[in-house]
């Protein structure tokens, strides 16, 4: 057997020193002394240098990580640079799950949980019917779809009844400790969204109908700031495509994608500015709807891996509403006709399909849309209009490959709203899909520790696409789609599932579902209420990662 | 890297630039103190080497930075001690190997 040379052994042994004053000097021009510390210099100043690039590497690392730059769609939104993944290699003629495997039906306004909700909370209100008096005298158009799907019916008034003990322990002192995000939420949420009617920004068609009692349908209500005669003319619709985005990343959105208008995806029975939100507008698609501008902002993302407790919707549905409401503008003032979509529920269309045909991201297993840059966690707007653009297709970047084997937000729903299933098998509307359980997430929100009990959102900040712009995300995000083996993806799960912890989905639950009120992650300081406010006593513990 | 400065950041990293100087400058002045001969690209492959270490290790503090300790650490173990490893080996083959007869 050769004869082993061990490193050490080879350091240590007497005959391997070479004598200092024995050293060759390679350079006569240049003295021994001078030589000599030179030559110390190099090498001791190369392991010092190493450690010290290690050091730097380690103490930048961290750095990255804690930086609010690496908050993605906040850095460079004004330059569009938030939109930083190129989605030309991927661009597909259809987008996964996007292929009709039947019968393509249009959604209904029912089909819409907050539509019904809204409709059964105000028949209570007027005291048209009490549960008491059972489903069959649920009366209208929302009395048959509970009809079709009794197995909801019974999860809604479930709802209902979690809905009002968490309204009531909020009045007995959660508040407490719930203080900032609820500040931070209704600040948004009542500072910025809703006015008495629904909506200070953008205009709202609904509220001018209820202030003037006149109907605002499309023909008249999406011309409102046209003051031109004729619409300027665009050189060629790649101009006015190059424009508008501009335009959209200008007013502050992160991503934005524009694609030819689709009835297919837009609600039946619902037309905002009609009488009842128009429940009896039919079927009609206004002509003028031929193209749809599709953009969307993030949630910030401290408030969003400290869900439920510490997070809110509104922070990302007031700053996609104003890109909306400023691009309708815009584009009144060109001379064409405009109507923004947008968050909480002034839609006339169902924004996910849009975002998949507009190339934005695609379908994931929760039932959201996933885009490369931000995961989960992007809340979508839109606006309508009749310009002629060069339109985006969609884009297969794999997410939806990922969701077959991922299932991190199904462990995790605190509600078991989402599906286990390896593949999407249910048939929605004409397409295969995950299909959400609307009314059993929904269950989940009417729980929830927040100032209006409304909400959840552990999926969007547990997804492994949810995460911040730092090197190593992105690094993933760009190797994974290009990698056809499909081992990238298999080794960026195996490590998300062993390296990183996660609370278990009951652990979210409100106490009094037997739950610790557990966050993903634990709220920054500036949520936490007993770091500066008097006389807050914490009687809770932090169930996240810190 | 310093939040909110303008100038500290590019001074860091061209001080990085500058001690990549300095750890190649380092080693080849240890190999000649040994008198050992290593070829070009196997520097190349031992410098490789480090480099990527030092990205494992500013990957796991990335996600220590992002709140994500418990991923870091592993990251830092699963990732870090395979290069350890390699470099010890690749040490040893280029630069402790057996003199030819
Ligand atoms: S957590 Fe996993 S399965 Fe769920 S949406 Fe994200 S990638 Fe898909
Ligand atoms: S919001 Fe909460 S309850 Fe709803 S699907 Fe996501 S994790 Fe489940």
């Amino acid at each position: 057997m050769a004869e082993k040379n061990e490193a050490m052994d080879i350091i240590t042994d007497p005959k391997n020193y070479t004598k200092l004053d024995q050293e060759v000097n390679d350079d006569p021009s240049v003295d021994d002394c001078a030589n000599l510390s030179r030559r110390n210099f190099l090498k001791v100043g190369g392991v010092a240098a190493a450690a010290a690039t290690l050091a730097g590497a380690g103490a930048a690392g961290f750095k990255i990580g804690r930086s609010d730059d690496a908050y993605t769609g906040y850095g460079r939104t004004y330059q569009g640079g938030d939109m930083f993944f190129n989605r030309e290699p991927f661009r597909v003629k259809t987008a996964a799950m996007m292929e009709p495997v039947g019968k393509v039906e249009r959604p209904d306004r029912y089909d819409f949980i907050f539509d019904r909700l809204k409709e059964v909370v105000g028949l209570l209100q007027k005291g048209e019917w009490n549960p008491g008096m059972g489903l069959e005298k649920l009366p209208g158009k929302v009395g048959e779809y509970y009809r079709k799907y009794p197995e909801k019916y019974r999860i809604m008034l479930d709802s209902l009844e979690k809905r009002a003990k968490s309204r009531e322990d909020w009045e007995k002192g959660k508040h407490e400790r719930y203080t900032l995000p609820a500040a931070y939420t209704e600040a948004l949420a009542h500072g910025g969204m809703y006015n008495r009617y629904g909506s200070t920004v953008p205009e709202e068609p609904d509220d001018a109908y209820k202030e003037t009692g006149e109907p605002q349908p499309p023909e008249k209500w999406d011309y409102r700031h046209v003051k031109r005669e004729k619409p300027m003319e665009f050189k060629s619709p790649k101009h006015a495509t190059d424009l508008i985005k501009r335009m959209a990343h200008l007013f502050g959105t992160s991503i934005v994608g524009i694609g030819k208008f689709d009835p297919r995806f837009m609600f039946t029975n619902k037309m905002r500015g009609m009488p009842n939100g128009g429940a009896d507008w039919g079927d009609k698609v206004p002509e003028h709807w031929k193209s749809i501008i599709v953009f969307g902002v993030p949630m910030y993302w401290d408030q969003t891996y400290s869900a439920i407790g510490y997070c809110t919707s509104y922070d990302a549905y007031f700053r996609s509403r104003i890109t909306a409401g400023l691009l309708e503008r815009f584009i009144n003032e060109l001379g064409y006709p405009a109507r923004a979509q947008f968050p909480g529920y002034h839609y006339e269309i169902m924004m996910e399909p849009y975002m998949l045909t507009t190339g934005l991201g695609e379908y994931s297993r929760s039932g959201m849309v996933m885009v490369p840059e931000l995961g989960c966690n992007v809340r979508p707007a839109a606006v309508v209009t009749n310009i002629d653009f060069e339109y985006d297709e969609p884009i297969s970047v794999k997410m939806s490959e990922f969701c077959m084997k991922c299932k991190i937000c199904a462990e995790t729903c605190p509600s078991g709203a989402i599906s286990f299933e390896d593949e999407p098998t249910t048939v929605v509307r004409g397409f295969k899909r995950w299909l959400l359980d609307d009314e059993k997430c929904y269950s989940q929100w009417a729980a929830g520790h927040t100032v209006d009990a409304l909400g959840c959102r552990v999926c969007i900040g547990v997804c492994p696409y949810s995460r911040k712009n730092t090197w190593i995300h992105t690094l993933s995000r760009e190797i994974e789609p290009r990698d056809p083996t499909g081992l990238v993806a298999s080794g960026l799960l195996a490590m998300q599932k062993n390296f990183f912890k996660y609370p278990k989905g009951e652990d979210f639950q409100a106490d009094w579902l037997g739950g610790k009120e557990a966050v993903y992650h634990n709220p920054p300081w500036y949520l936490r209420a007993e770091e500066v406010f008097k006389d807050i006593e914490k009687t809770w513990e932090y169930h996240g990662m810190d | 890297m310093f939040p909110g400065t303008t100038i500290l950041d590019y001074l860091f990293w061209m001080g990085m630039g500058v001690l990549q100087v300095l750890v190649i400058a380092g080693a080849y002045e240890w190999l000649k103190y040994y008198k050992k001969k290593v070829a070009w690209w196997q520097m190349a492959a031992m410098y490789g080497c480090f480099l990527s270490f030092c990205l494992v290790v500013a990957g796991g503090t990335t996600l220590m930075g992002e709140y994500e300790s418990h991923g870091g650490y592993y990251f830092i173990g699963y990732l870090g001690v395979p290069h350890v490893i390699i470099m010890a080996i690749l040490v040893k083959l280029f630069v402790f190997k057996k003199a030819k007869a």
